[in-house]
Protein backbone atom coordinates (compact mmCIF):
# COMPACT_ATOMS: atom_id res chain seq x y z
CA UNK A 1 0.00 0.00 0.00
CA UNK A 2 1.29 3.19 -1.10
CA UNK A 3 1.82 5.80 1.56
CA UNK A 4 -0.19 8.44 0.54
CA UNK A 5 -3.34 6.59 0.80
CA UNK A 6 -3.28 7.37 4.41
CA UNK A 7 -4.72 10.99 4.04
CA UNK A 8 -7.62 9.72 1.87
CA UNK A 9 -7.97 6.71 4.29
CA UNK A 10 -8.09 8.74 7.29
CA UNK A 11 -10.84 11.03 5.24
CA UNK A 12 -12.80 8.25 4.35
CA UNK A 13 -12.92 7.21 8.05
CA UNK A 14 -13.86 11.20 8.99
CA UNK A 15 -16.27 11.40 6.30
CA UNK A 16 -18.17 8.04 7.53
CA UNK A 17 -17.82 8.91 11.29
CA UNK A 18 -19.51 11.76 10.48
CA UNK A 19 -22.47 9.97 8.87
CA UNK A 20 -22.95 7.71 11.81
CA UNK A 21 -23.39 10.80 13.94
CA UNK A 22 -26.48 11.47 12.05
CA UNK A 23 -29.51 9.75 12.92
CA UNK A 24 -31.87 8.31 10.49
CA UNK A 25 -34.44 11.69 10.70
CA UNK A 26 -31.84 13.47 9.38
CA UNK A 27 -31.61 11.95 6.51
CA UNK A 28 -33.08 12.13 3.94
CA UNK A 29 -33.49 14.13 0.64
CA UNK A 30 -36.56 16.23 -0.75
CA UNK A 31 -36.93 19.46 1.05
CA UNK A 32 -39.87 19.53 3.87
CA UNK A 33 -42.61 22.08 2.67
CA UNK A 34 -43.96 23.34 5.91
CA UNK A 35 -47.56 24.45 6.36
CA UNK A 36 -48.09 28.17 6.50
CA UNK A 37 -48.46 29.77 10.20
CA UNK A 38 -48.07 33.28 9.36
CA UNK A 39 -50.31 35.92 7.17
CA UNK A 40 -51.18 35.12 3.45
CA UNK A 41 -52.31 37.01 1.16
CA UNK A 42 -54.06 37.27 -2.39
CA UNK A 43 -55.24 39.89 -5.24
CA UNK A 44 -58.83 39.65 -6.30
CA UNK A 45 -59.46 38.07 -9.49
CA UNK A 46 -60.92 41.78 -10.42
CA UNK A 47 -58.13 43.52 -8.69
CA UNK A 48 -60.81 45.62 -6.27
CA UNK A 49 -59.88 44.26 -3.10
CA UNK A 50 -56.51 42.38 -1.72
CA UNK A 51 -57.60 39.68 0.85
CA UNK A 52 -55.50 38.82 3.97
CA UNK A 53 -55.88 35.48 5.74
CA UNK A 54 -54.67 34.03 9.24
CA UNK A 55 -55.19 30.53 10.59
CA UNK A 56 -55.81 30.24 14.11
CA UNK A 57 -54.40 28.34 15.59
CA UNK A 58 -51.57 28.71 12.88
CA UNK A 59 -50.67 26.41 11.75
CA UNK A 60 -53.84 24.46 12.16
CA UNK A 61 -53.99 20.59 13.49
CA UNK A 62 -55.25 17.83 11.34
CA UNK A 63 -59.14 16.82 11.99
CA UNK A 64 -59.05 19.93 14.70
CA UNK A 65 -60.95 22.80 14.33
CA UNK A 66 -59.50 26.19 13.45
CA UNK A 67 -60.40 29.78 12.68
CA UNK A 68 -60.06 32.27 9.90
CA UNK A 69 -59.52 35.44 10.19
CA UNK A 70 -59.68 37.71 7.04
CA UNK A 71 -58.75 41.22 5.91
CA UNK A 72 -59.70 42.90 3.31
CA UNK A 73 -58.69 46.13 1.85
CA UNK A 74 -59.71 48.13 -1.20
CA UNK A 75 -56.96 48.26 -3.68
CA UNK A 76 -57.42 51.81 -4.69
CA UNK A 77 -56.62 53.69 -1.89
CA UNK A 78 -55.36 50.78 0.13
CA UNK A 79 -58.15 51.36 2.66
CA UNK A 80 -59.23 48.56 5.41
CA UNK A 81 -62.66 47.63 4.14
CA UNK A 82 -64.55 47.02 7.56
CA UNK A 83 -68.24 45.75 6.03
CA UNK A 84 -69.78 43.64 3.14
CA UNK A 85 -69.88 40.23 3.12
CA UNK A 86 -67.61 37.52 3.07
CA UNK A 87 -68.22 33.97 2.18
CA UNK A 88 -64.93 31.79 2.88
CA UNK A 89 -64.73 27.87 2.03
CA UNK A 90 -61.99 25.38 1.86
CA UNK A 91 -61.57 22.79 -1.23
CA UNK A 92 -58.91 20.19 -2.24
CA UNK A 93 -58.32 20.41 -6.20
CA UNK A 94 -57.06 17.27 -6.51
CA UNK A 95 -58.99 15.33 -4.30
CA UNK A 96 -62.13 17.19 -6.04
CA UNK A 97 -63.56 17.53 -2.47
CA UNK A 98 -63.87 20.33 -0.15
CA UNK A 99 -64.22 20.79 3.79
CA UNK A 100 -66.63 18.20 5.84
CA UNK A 101 -67.57 21.39 7.59
CA UNK A 102 -70.04 24.48 7.34
CA UNK A 103 -67.81 27.27 8.44
CA UNK A 104 -69.83 30.00 9.31
CA UNK A 105 -68.32 33.78 9.03
CA UNK A 106 -69.33 36.87 10.59
CA UNK A 107 -67.93 40.46 10.78
CA UNK A 108 -66.07 41.23 13.73
CA UNK A 109 -66.30 44.44 15.75
CA UNK A 110 -62.49 45.30 14.65
CA UNK A 111 -63.60 45.23 10.94
CA UNK A 112 -61.79 41.76 10.60
CA UNK A 113 -63.98 38.69 9.01
CA UNK A 114 -63.65 35.71 11.35
CA UNK A 115 -65.05 32.46 10.03
CA UNK A 116 -65.16 29.44 12.29
CA UNK A 117 -65.89 25.81 11.64
CA UNK A 118 -63.08 24.72 9.47
CA UNK A 119 -61.38 21.60 9.81
CA UNK A 120 -58.58 19.97 7.66
CA UNK A 121 -59.15 15.87 7.53
CA UNK A 122 -56.40 15.78 5.37
CA UNK A 123 -52.96 16.88 4.67
CA UNK A 124 -52.25 17.90 1.23
CA UNK A 125 -52.73 21.17 -1.24
CA UNK A 126 -55.87 23.10 0.02
CA UNK A 127 -57.35 26.11 -1.37
CA UNK A 128 -59.01 28.78 0.71
CA UNK A 129 -61.73 29.91 -1.78
CA UNK A 130 -63.09 34.01 -0.77
CA UNK A 131 -66.14 35.45 -2.19
CA UNK A 132 -66.57 39.31 -1.63
CA UNK A 133 -69.15 41.54 -2.04
CA UNK A 134 -69.58 45.42 -0.56
CA UNK A 135 -71.19 48.21 -1.72
CA UNK A 136 -72.23 46.87 -5.08
CA UNK A 137 -68.80 45.20 -5.76
CA UNK A 138 -67.69 41.86 -5.85
CA UNK A 139 -64.09 40.22 -5.99
CA UNK A 140 -62.75 36.69 -5.69
CA UNK A 141 -59.80 35.45 -4.62
CA UNK A 142 -58.39 31.43 -3.80
CA UNK A 143 -55.62 31.01 -1.61
CA UNK A 144 -52.88 28.28 -2.19
CA UNK A 145 -52.80 26.73 1.80
CA UNK A 146 -50.45 23.48 2.05
CA UNK A 147 -50.79 21.45 4.57
CA UNK A 148 -48.14 19.19 5.97
CA UNK A 149 -47.52 17.55 9.07
CA UNK A 150 -45.46 19.34 11.32
CA UNK A 151 -41.46 18.63 10.19
CA UNK A 152 -39.80 16.02 12.51
CA UNK A 153 -37.39 18.11 14.93
CA UNK B 1 6.61 -25.23 2.04
CA UNK B 2 3.12 -23.48 3.40
CA UNK B 3 3.92 -23.23 6.41
CA UNK B 4 7.52 -20.78 5.48
CA UNK B 5 5.45 -18.82 2.75
CA UNK B 6 2.93 -17.98 5.61
CA UNK B 7 5.54 -17.40 8.45
CA UNK B 8 7.53 -14.81 5.72
CA UNK B 9 4.02 -13.10 4.89
CA UNK B 10 3.76 -12.85 8.79
CA UNK B 11 7.58 -11.70 9.07
CA UNK B 12 7.22 -8.78 6.35
CA UNK B 13 3.72 -7.19 8.37
CA UNK B 14 5.74 -7.68 11.37
CA UNK B 15 8.64 -5.08 9.92
CA UNK B 16 6.18 -2.42 8.51
CA UNK B 17 4.63 -0.38 11.05
CA UNK B 18 3.01 1.67 8.58
CA UNK B 19 1.21 -1.07 6.58
CA UNK B 20 -0.33 -1.91 10.37
CA UNK B 21 -1.49 1.55 10.45
CA UNK B 22 -2.81 1.79 6.96
CA UNK B 23 -4.45 -1.75 7.75
CA UNK B 24 -6.04 -0.75 10.82
CA UNK B 25 -7.62 2.28 9.32
CA UNK B 26 -8.85 0.51 6.43
CA UNK B 27 -10.71 -1.71 9.16
CA UNK B 28 -12.21 1.26 10.39
CA UNK B 29 -13.10 2.75 7.85
CA UNK B 30 -14.84 0.25 6.70
CA UNK B 31 -16.44 -0.93 9.68
CA UNK B 32 -18.32 2.64 10.27
CA UNK B 33 -19.13 2.67 6.54
CA UNK B 34 -20.91 -0.25 7.43
CA UNK B 35 -22.40 0.72 10.27
CA UNK B 36 -23.26 4.64 9.00
CA UNK B 37 -24.83 3.51 6.17
CA UNK B 38 -27.99 2.73 6.60
CA UNK B 39 -29.23 -0.94 6.21
CA UNK B 40 -32.19 -1.14 3.33
CA UNK B 41 -34.96 -2.17 6.09
CA UNK B 42 -34.17 1.06 7.70
CA UNK B 43 -34.37 3.71 4.72
CA UNK B 44 -37.03 1.62 3.20
CA UNK B 45 -36.37 -1.20 1.44
CA UNK B 46 -37.65 -2.24 -1.55
CA UNK B 47 -38.27 -0.77 -5.43
CA UNK B 48 -37.06 2.52 -3.99
CA UNK B 49 -34.56 0.57 -1.51
CA UNK B 50 -32.04 2.73 -1.64
CA UNK B 51 -33.52 5.76 -0.90
CA UNK B 52 -33.64 6.85 3.11
CA UNK B 53 -37.02 8.50 4.33
CA UNK B 54 -37.41 12.38 3.25
CA UNK B 55 -38.17 14.47 5.71
CA UNK B 56 -41.45 15.04 4.55
CA UNK B 57 -42.27 10.68 5.01
CA UNK B 58 -40.57 11.32 8.22
CA UNK B 59 -43.18 14.04 9.50
CA UNK B 60 -45.81 11.89 7.91
CA UNK B 61 -44.52 9.19 10.17
CA UNK B 62 -44.47 10.88 13.53
CA UNK B 63 -48.09 12.06 12.76
CA UNK B 64 -49.38 8.38 12.51
CA UNK B 65 -47.56 7.83 16.38
CA UNK B 66 -47.27 7.58 18.56
CA UNK B 67 -50.83 6.42 19.79
CA UNK B 68 -52.48 9.47 21.33
CA UNK B 69 -53.87 9.68 24.62
CA UNK B 70 -57.55 9.42 25.17
CA UNK B 71 -59.50 12.73 25.29
CA UNK B 72 -62.01 12.72 27.89
CA UNK B 73 -66.02 13.28 26.67
CA UNK B 74 -67.04 16.28 28.09
CA UNK B 75 -70.97 15.74 27.45
CA UNK B 76 -70.08 12.69 30.19
CA UNK B 77 -69.07 13.70 33.43
CA UNK B 78 -68.31 10.38 34.58
CA UNK B 79 -65.86 9.40 31.47
CA UNK B 80 -62.77 9.17 33.25
CA UNK B 81 -64.50 7.93 37.23
CA UNK B 82 -62.71 4.98 37.89
CA UNK B 83 -65.45 3.37 39.26
CA UNK B 84 -68.35 3.83 36.45
CA UNK B 85 -65.44 2.26 34.44
CA UNK B 86 -65.88 -0.75 36.55
CA UNK B 87 -69.65 0.12 36.64
CA UNK B 88 -69.55 0.26 33.21
CA UNK B 89 -66.96 -2.98 32.53
CA UNK B 90 -69.50 -5.31 34.68
CA UNK B 91 -72.50 -3.81 32.64
CA UNK B 92 -70.85 -4.25 29.45
CA UNK B 93 -70.26 -8.28 29.92
CA UNK B 94 -73.89 -9.14 31.30
CA UNK B 95 -75.97 -10.84 28.85
CA UNK B 96 -79.16 -10.66 31.89
CA UNK B 97 -79.74 -6.82 30.75
CA UNK B 98 -81.18 -8.79 27.46
CA UNK B 99 -84.62 -9.99 26.89
CA UNK B 100 -83.91 -13.29 26.69
CA UNK B 101 -80.83 -13.11 28.93
CA UNK B 102 -78.08 -14.68 26.36
CA UNK B 103 -76.82 -10.91 24.42
CA UNK B 104 -74.73 -8.73 26.32
CA UNK B 105 -72.18 -5.81 24.59
CA UNK B 106 -69.53 -8.35 24.52
CA UNK B 107 -71.82 -10.74 22.30
CA UNK B 108 -70.31 -8.59 19.06
CA UNK B 109 -67.85 -6.75 20.79
CA UNK B 110 -65.29 -9.83 21.99
CA UNK B 111 -62.47 -8.92 23.84
CA UNK B 112 -60.62 -11.98 22.90
CA UNK B 113 -61.61 -10.83 19.20
CA UNK B 114 -60.10 -7.16 19.59
CA UNK B 115 -63.89 -6.15 20.46
CA UNK B 116 -65.36 -7.71 17.21
CA UNK B 117 -67.07 -10.84 16.54
CA UNK B 118 -65.39 -12.22 13.89
CA UNK B 119 -69.06 -12.10 12.04
CA UNK B 120 -69.79 -10.41 9.04
CA UNK B 121 -72.93 -8.78 10.18
CA UNK B 122 -73.30 -9.44 13.65
CA UNK B 123 -75.69 -11.67 15.65
CA UNK B 124 -77.91 -10.35 18.83
CA UNK B 125 -81.46 -11.44 19.61
CA UNK B 126 -81.41 -11.98 15.33
CA UNK B 127 -79.14 -10.92 12.46
CA UNK B 128 -78.11 -6.91 12.34
CA UNK B 129 -77.37 -5.42 8.93
CA UNK B 130 -74.26 -4.13 10.45
CA UNK B 131 -70.35 -5.28 11.21
CA UNK B 132 -69.13 -4.90 14.26
CA UNK B 133 -66.51 -2.43 14.07
CA UNK B 134 -63.67 -2.68 16.77
CA UNK B 135 -64.19 -0.80 19.92
CA UNK B 136 -60.62 -0.39 20.76
CA UNK B 137 -59.37 3.27 20.25
CA UNK B 138 -63.66 4.05 20.11
CA UNK B 139 -62.77 7.05 22.61
CA UNK B 140 -61.87 9.62 20.23
CA UNK B 141 -64.25 9.07 17.68
CA UNK B 142 -66.61 12.07 17.34
CA UNK B 143 -69.22 10.03 15.26
CA UNK B 144 -70.46 6.37 16.49
CA UNK B 145 -72.00 3.75 13.98
CA UNK B 146 -70.73 3.12 10.33
CA UNK B 147 -73.08 6.35 9.57
CA UNK B 148 -72.55 8.36 12.62
CA UNK B 149 -75.45 9.00 13.73
CA UNK B 150 -74.86 9.03 16.81
CA UNK B 151 -72.14 11.28 18.70
CA UNK B 152 -71.17 10.34 21.81
CA UNK B 153 -70.48 6.96 23.21
CA UNK B 154 -72.93 6.86 25.91
CA UNK B 155 -75.70 7.68 23.31
CA UNK B 156 -74.71 5.16 20.98
CA UNK B 157 -74.74 2.43 24.03
CA UNK B 158 -78.55 3.35 24.60
CA UNK B 159 -79.97 2.32 21.43
CA UNK B 160 -78.46 -1.52 21.24
CA UNK B 161 -80.39 -2.34 24.45
CA UNK B 162 -83.46 -1.09 22.76
CA UNK B 163 -82.60 -2.77 19.46
CA UNK B 164 -85.03 -5.66 18.90
CA UNK B 165 -82.10 -7.40 16.73
CA UNK B 166 -79.41 -6.55 19.63
CA UNK B 167 -80.66 -6.77 23.07
CA UNK B 168 -84.23 -6.51 22.71
CA UNK B 169 -84.72 -5.23 25.90
CA UNK B 170 -86.61 -2.45 27.36
CA UNK B 171 -84.80 0.73 29.36
CA UNK B 172 -87.48 0.10 32.16
CA UNK B 173 -86.59 -3.38 32.50
CA UNK B 174 -82.55 -2.20 32.15
CA UNK B 175 -83.32 0.44 34.74
CA UNK B 176 -85.14 -2.61 37.18
CA UNK B 177 -82.20 -4.94 36.64
CA UNK B 178 -79.73 -2.15 37.85
CA UNK B 179 -81.95 -1.53 40.61
CA UNK B 180 -81.99 -5.20 41.52
CA UNK B 181 -78.50 -5.76 40.94
CA UNK B 182 -76.15 -2.81 40.63
CA UNK B 183 -77.87 -0.63 42.97
CA UNK B 184 -74.99 0.49 45.28
CA UNK B 185 -72.43 0.86 42.73
CA UNK B 186 -74.90 3.26 40.78
CA UNK B 187 -76.25 4.93 43.70
CA UNK B 188 -72.43 5.59 45.06
CA UNK B 189 -72.05 7.42 41.55
CA UNK B 190 -75.16 9.11 40.76
CA UNK B 191 -77.59 9.35 43.87
CA UNK B 192 -80.92 7.30 44.23
CA UNK B 193 -82.44 5.43 41.58
CA UNK B 194 -86.18 5.92 40.81
CA UNK B 195 -88.53 3.39 43.24
CA UNK B 196 -88.12 1.01 39.91
CA UNK B 197 -90.07 -2.22 42.33
CA UNK B 198 -92.92 -0.61 41.87
CA UNK B 199 -94.44 -1.51 39.00
CA UNK B 200 -97.83 0.33 39.15
CA UNK B 201 -95.54 3.24 38.44
CA UNK B 202 -92.68 1.36 36.67
CA UNK B 203 -93.93 -1.15 34.34
CA UNK B 204 -91.34 -3.52 34.09
CA UNK B 205 -91.52 -3.86 30.24
CA UNK B 206 -92.07 -0.03 28.64
CA UNK B 207 -90.34 1.84 26.23
CA UNK B 208 -91.07 4.93 23.59
CA UNK B 209 -91.24 3.84 19.92
CA UNK B 210 -91.87 6.89 18.25
CA UNK B 211 -92.43 5.40 14.96
CA UNK B 212 -95.02 2.96 16.34
CA UNK B 213 -96.82 4.48 19.30
CA UNK B 214 -99.45 1.73 19.14
CA UNK B 215 -97.00 -0.59 20.38
CA UNK B 216 -97.61 -2.41 23.85
CA UNK B 217 -94.14 -1.50 25.00
CA UNK B 218 -94.58 2.23 23.78
CA UNK B 219 -98.32 2.20 25.35
CA UNK B 220 -96.94 0.97 28.55
CA UNK B 221 -94.37 3.53 28.30
CA UNK B 222 -97.48 6.60 27.69
CA UNK B 223 -99.15 5.18 30.58
CA UNK B 224 -95.84 6.78 32.89
CA UNK B 225 -96.22 9.87 34.21
CA UNK B 226 -93.76 12.23 32.15
CA UNK B 227 -91.51 12.66 35.45
CA UNK B 228 -91.28 8.70 35.63
CA UNK B 229 -90.44 8.24 32.08
CA UNK B 230 -87.64 11.22 32.76
CA UNK B 231 -86.33 9.61 36.12
CA UNK B 232 -85.95 6.34 34.10
CA UNK B 233 -84.55 7.90 31.08
CA UNK B 234 -82.00 9.51 33.25
CA UNK B 235 -81.18 6.25 34.95
CA UNK B 236 -80.69 4.91 31.97
CA UNK B 237 -78.33 7.54 30.19
CA UNK B 238 -76.21 7.40 33.58
CA UNK B 239 -76.19 3.99 32.89
CA UNK B 240 -74.70 3.97 29.50
CA UNK B 241 -72.36 6.56 30.58
CA UNK B 242 -70.53 4.02 32.84
CA UNK B 243 -70.43 1.62 29.84
CA UNK B 244 -69.00 4.22 27.97
CA UNK B 245 -66.48 4.84 30.68
CA UNK B 246 -65.65 1.63 30.56
CA UNK B 247 -65.25 1.71 26.36
CA UNK B 248 -62.71 4.60 27.18
CA UNK B 249 -60.47 2.52 28.33
CA UNK B 250 -59.71 -0.13 25.61
CA UNK B 251 -57.13 1.96 23.63
CA UNK B 252 -54.78 0.78 21.52
CA UNK B 253 -51.41 -0.39 22.44
CA UNK B 254 -48.09 -0.08 21.11
CA UNK B 255 -47.11 -2.08 18.10
CA UNK B 256 -43.91 -3.04 16.04
CA UNK B 257 -45.16 -0.21 14.09
CA UNK B 258 -45.24 2.57 16.96
CA UNK B 259 -41.64 1.04 18.05
CA UNK B 260 -40.42 1.44 14.57
CA UNK B 261 -41.23 5.15 14.28
CA UNK B 262 -39.55 5.59 17.81
CA UNK B 263 -36.27 4.78 16.99
CA UNK B 264 -36.69 5.85 13.63
CA UNK B 265 -37.08 9.38 14.72
CA UNK B 266 -34.46 9.12 17.81
CA UNK B 267 -32.04 7.18 15.52
CA UNK B 268 -31.72 4.35 17.07
CA UNK B 269 -30.79 1.88 14.47
CA UNK B 270 -32.09 -1.46 16.53
CA UNK B 271 -35.81 0.16 15.48
CA UNK B 272 -35.13 -1.25 11.59
CA UNK B 273 -35.85 -4.87 12.83
CA UNK B 274 -39.37 -4.05 14.13
CA UNK B 275 -40.84 -4.09 10.46
CA UNK B 276 -39.90 -6.42 8.06
CA UNK B 277 -38.57 -5.48 4.50
CA UNK B 278 -42.39 -6.56 3.20
CA UNK B 279 -43.66 -4.41 5.68
CA UNK B 280 -41.58 -1.23 5.11
CA UNK B 281 -41.98 -1.38 1.20
CA UNK B 282 -45.78 -1.98 2.27
CA UNK B 283 -45.59 1.17 4.61
CA UNK B 284 -43.84 3.43 2.02
CA UNK B 285 -46.89 2.65 -0.23
CA UNK B 286 -49.42 3.32 2.26
CA UNK B 287 -48.21 7.00 2.92
CA UNK B 288 -47.16 7.74 -0.84
CA UNK B 289 -48.54 6.49 -3.53
CA UNK B 290 -51.19 4.52 -2.87
CA UNK B 291 -52.57 7.27 -0.55
CA UNK B 292 -54.15 5.33 1.89
CA UNK B 293 -52.62 8.00 4.45
CA UNK B 294 -55.22 10.58 3.14
CA UNK B 295 -57.91 8.82 4.82
CA UNK B 296 -56.13 6.43 7.54
CA UNK B 297 -54.20 9.75 8.65
CA UNK B 298 -53.49 10.60 12.43
CA UNK B 299 -52.89 8.01 15.31
CA UNK B 300 -56.13 6.36 15.01
CA UNK B 301 -55.45 5.99 11.10
CA UNK B 302 -58.90 7.46 10.46
CA UNK B 303 -59.78 10.63 9.41
CA UNK B 304 -62.95 10.45 11.61
CA UNK B 305 -64.88 11.42 8.88
CA UNK B 306 -66.90 9.08 6.15
CA UNK B 307 -66.53 8.31 2.54
CA UNK B 308 -68.24 6.24 -0.57
CA UNK B 309 -65.59 3.69 -1.02
CA UNK B 310 -68.06 1.49 -3.74
CA UNK B 311 -68.01 -1.21 -1.78
CA UNK B 312 -69.93 -3.69 -3.27
CA UNK B 313 -73.29 -4.87 -1.87
CA UNK B 314 -73.09 -7.68 1.28
CA UNK B 315 -76.50 -9.48 -1.12
CA UNK B 316 -77.84 -9.36 -4.20
CA UNK B 317 -80.52 -8.27 -2.51
CA UNK B 318 -79.71 -5.47 -0.29
CA UNK B 319 -80.68 -2.00 -1.49
CA UNK B 320 -77.74 0.37 -1.68
CA UNK B 321 -78.08 2.88 1.72
CA UNK B 322 -77.97 6.76 2.09
CA UNK B 323 -75.75 5.71 4.58
CA UNK B 324 -73.32 9.12 6.59
CA UNK B 325 -76.51 11.47 4.12
CA UNK B 326 -78.84 9.64 6.76
CA UNK B 327 -77.24 9.91 9.69
CA UNK B 328 -75.75 13.14 9.46
CA UNK B 329 -79.75 14.59 9.90
CA UNK B 330 -80.30 11.45 11.91
CA UNK B 331 -77.46 12.74 14.92
CA UNK B 332 -79.00 16.73 14.20
CA UNK B 333 -82.31 15.25 15.28
CA UNK B 334 -81.54 12.49 17.91
CA UNK B 335 -82.49 13.47 21.77
CA UNK B 336 -79.62 11.78 22.68
CA UNK B 337 -77.26 14.62 21.01
CA UNK B 338 -74.06 15.09 22.95
CA UNK B 339 -74.79 19.01 23.28
CA UNK B 340 -78.86 17.94 24.27
CA UNK B 341 -80.12 18.07 27.47
CA UNK B 342 -78.60 14.58 28.49
CA UNK B 343 -75.63 15.82 28.04
CA UNK B 344 -73.02 17.46 30.77
CA UNK B 345 -70.86 19.82 29.08
CA UNK B 346 -72.75 22.88 29.82
CA UNK B 347 -71.59 24.81 27.06
CA UNK B 348 -73.88 23.16 25.15
CA UNK B 349 -71.13 23.36 22.13
CA UNK B 350 -69.91 20.90 20.39
CA UNK B 351 -67.82 22.02 17.29
CA UNK B 352 -68.72 18.33 15.27
CA UNK B 353 -72.72 19.57 15.74
CA UNK B 354 -72.22 22.73 15.32
CA UNK B 355 -70.35 22.64 11.75
CA UNK B 356 -71.80 19.92 10.96
CA UNK B 357 -73.27 19.52 6.90
CA UNK B 358 -75.63 17.53 6.38
CA UNK B 359 -75.65 18.76 3.13
CA UNK B 360 -72.70 17.76 1.78
CA UNK B 361 -72.94 15.80 -1.23
CA UNK B 362 -69.86 13.19 -0.69
CA UNK B 363 -71.86 11.70 2.43
CA UNK B 364 -73.99 9.90 0.05
CA UNK B 365 -72.89 6.14 0.18
CA UNK B 366 -70.43 7.35 2.41
CA UNK B 367 -69.25 5.38 5.64
CA UNK B 368 -67.42 5.99 8.29
CA UNK B 369 -63.29 5.44 8.03
CA UNK B 370 -62.57 2.79 10.42
CA UNK B 371 -59.50 2.97 12.48
CA UNK B 372 -56.86 0.92 10.96
CA UNK B 373 -55.23 -0.10 14.81
CA UNK B 374 -54.98 -4.17 15.16
CA UNK B 375 -56.95 -4.29 11.57
CA UNK B 376 -55.39 -7.21 11.01
CA UNK B 377 -57.55 -9.06 14.05
CA UNK B 378 -60.40 -7.01 13.13
CA UNK B 379 -61.96 -8.85 9.64
CA UNK B 380 -64.33 -9.54 7.98
CA UNK B 381 -64.03 -5.56 6.79
CA UNK B 382 -66.45 -3.03 5.29
CA UNK B 383 -69.97 -1.89 6.74
CA UNK B 384 -71.55 -5.03 6.33
CA UNK B 385 -68.26 -7.57 6.42
CA UNK B 386 -68.37 -7.90 2.85
CA UNK B 387 -64.71 -8.15 2.36
CA UNK B 388 -63.06 -11.17 4.02
CA UNK B 389 -59.71 -10.49 4.27
CA UNK B 390 -57.00 -8.06 3.99
CA UNK B 391 -56.12 -8.59 1.08
CA UNK B 392 -59.59 -9.00 -0.52
CA UNK B 393 -59.78 -5.34 0.62
CA UNK B 394 -56.36 -4.37 -0.89
CA UNK B 395 -58.12 -5.94 -4.27
CA UNK B 396 -60.80 -3.69 -3.92
CA UNK B 397 -58.74 -0.55 -3.86
CA UNK B 398 -57.02 -1.69 -6.99
CA UNK B 399 -59.61 -2.68 -9.11
CA UNK B 400 -62.16 -0.07 -8.15
CA UNK B 401 -64.61 -2.73 -9.74
CA UNK B 402 -68.02 -0.78 -10.52
CA UNK B 403 -70.66 -1.78 -7.98
CA UNK B 404 -74.05 -0.81 -7.60
CA UNK B 405 -74.27 2.04 -4.62
CA UNK B 406 -75.58 5.72 -4.16
CA UNK B 407 -73.75 8.37 -4.33
CA UNK B 408 -70.70 8.35 -6.45
CA UNK B 409 -67.49 6.97 -5.00
CA UNK B 410 -65.18 9.33 -3.42
CA UNK B 411 -63.16 10.91 -6.45
CA UNK B 412 -59.95 10.66 -4.08
CA UNK B 413 -59.63 6.83 -5.17
CA UNK B 414 -58.03 5.94 -7.95
CA UNK B 415 -56.75 2.29 -8.74
CA UNK B 416 -53.69 1.57 -7.37
CA UNK B 417 -50.31 1.70 -9.44
CA UNK B 418 -49.48 -1.76 -10.36
CA UNK B 419 -46.49 -1.58 -8.52
CA UNK B 420 -47.73 -1.88 -5.38
CA UNK B 421 -47.71 -5.29 -3.72
CA UNK B 422 -50.69 -6.61 -2.15
CA UNK B 423 -48.43 -8.59 0.61
CA UNK B 424 -46.07 -5.55 1.27
CA UNK B 425 -49.89 -3.45 2.31
CA UNK B 426 -50.80 -6.57 4.44
CA UNK B 427 -47.58 -7.15 6.11
CA UNK B 428 -47.48 -3.16 7.17
CA UNK B 429 -50.94 -3.26 8.02
CA UNK B 430 -50.15 -6.59 10.10
CA UNK B 431 -47.89 -4.39 11.75
CA UNK B 432 -50.40 -2.46 13.34
CA UNK B 433 -51.40 -5.12 15.56
CA UNK B 434 -51.02 -4.16 19.58
CA UNK B 435 -51.49 -6.49 22.44
CA UNK B 436 -54.99 -6.69 23.91
CA UNK B 437 -55.88 -3.67 26.63
CA UNK B 438 -54.83 -4.46 30.31
CA UNK B 439 -56.26 -8.17 31.47
CA UNK B 440 -58.62 -6.02 33.87
CA UNK B 441 -61.15 -4.75 31.33
CA UNK B 442 -61.54 -8.16 29.23
CA UNK B 443 -64.20 -9.55 31.22
CA UNK B 444 -66.68 -8.98 33.04
CA UNK B 445 -65.94 -10.84 36.17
Amino acid sequence: MKPGLIYPLIALALAACGDASKSPAQMGGSAYQSTPTGPLSALGEKGLFRFRIQTDPAPPKLGDYFSIWTTVERVSDKSRVTGGTLRLDATMPQHRHGMTTLPKTRLHKDGRFHTVGCRFHMHGRWVIELDFSHEGQRDRATIEFPFHPPAVR
Amino acid sequence: MNVQVQRSKAQRVRRSPRRRILAGLLVIAIATLVYSLPSSAWTGAGDDADRPWTPAELATLASLSPIADASPDRSNRVSTNEQAADLGRRLFFDTRLSANGSVSCATCHQAERYFTDGLKSSIGIQVVARNAPTLIGVQNSPWLYWDGRKDSLWAQAMAPFEAEAEMGTTRTAVVRSIYRRYRKPYEALFGKLPPMVDEKRFPPEARPIPEDPAHPLAQAWKRMTSADQEATTRAFVNITKCIAAYESKLLPREAPFDRYVRALLSGDPKGADELSTSAIRGLRAFIGKAGCIHCHNGPLFTDQSFHNTGLPLPSPDARPERARAQGAWQVLADPFRSDGRYGDDKSRKNPHLMYLNPGFEDLLGAYKTPTLRNIAKTGPYGHAGQIPDLSAMIEHYRKLPLAKFLGHRDLILKPLDPSIRTQDLVAFLQSLTGPLPAKHWLDGQ
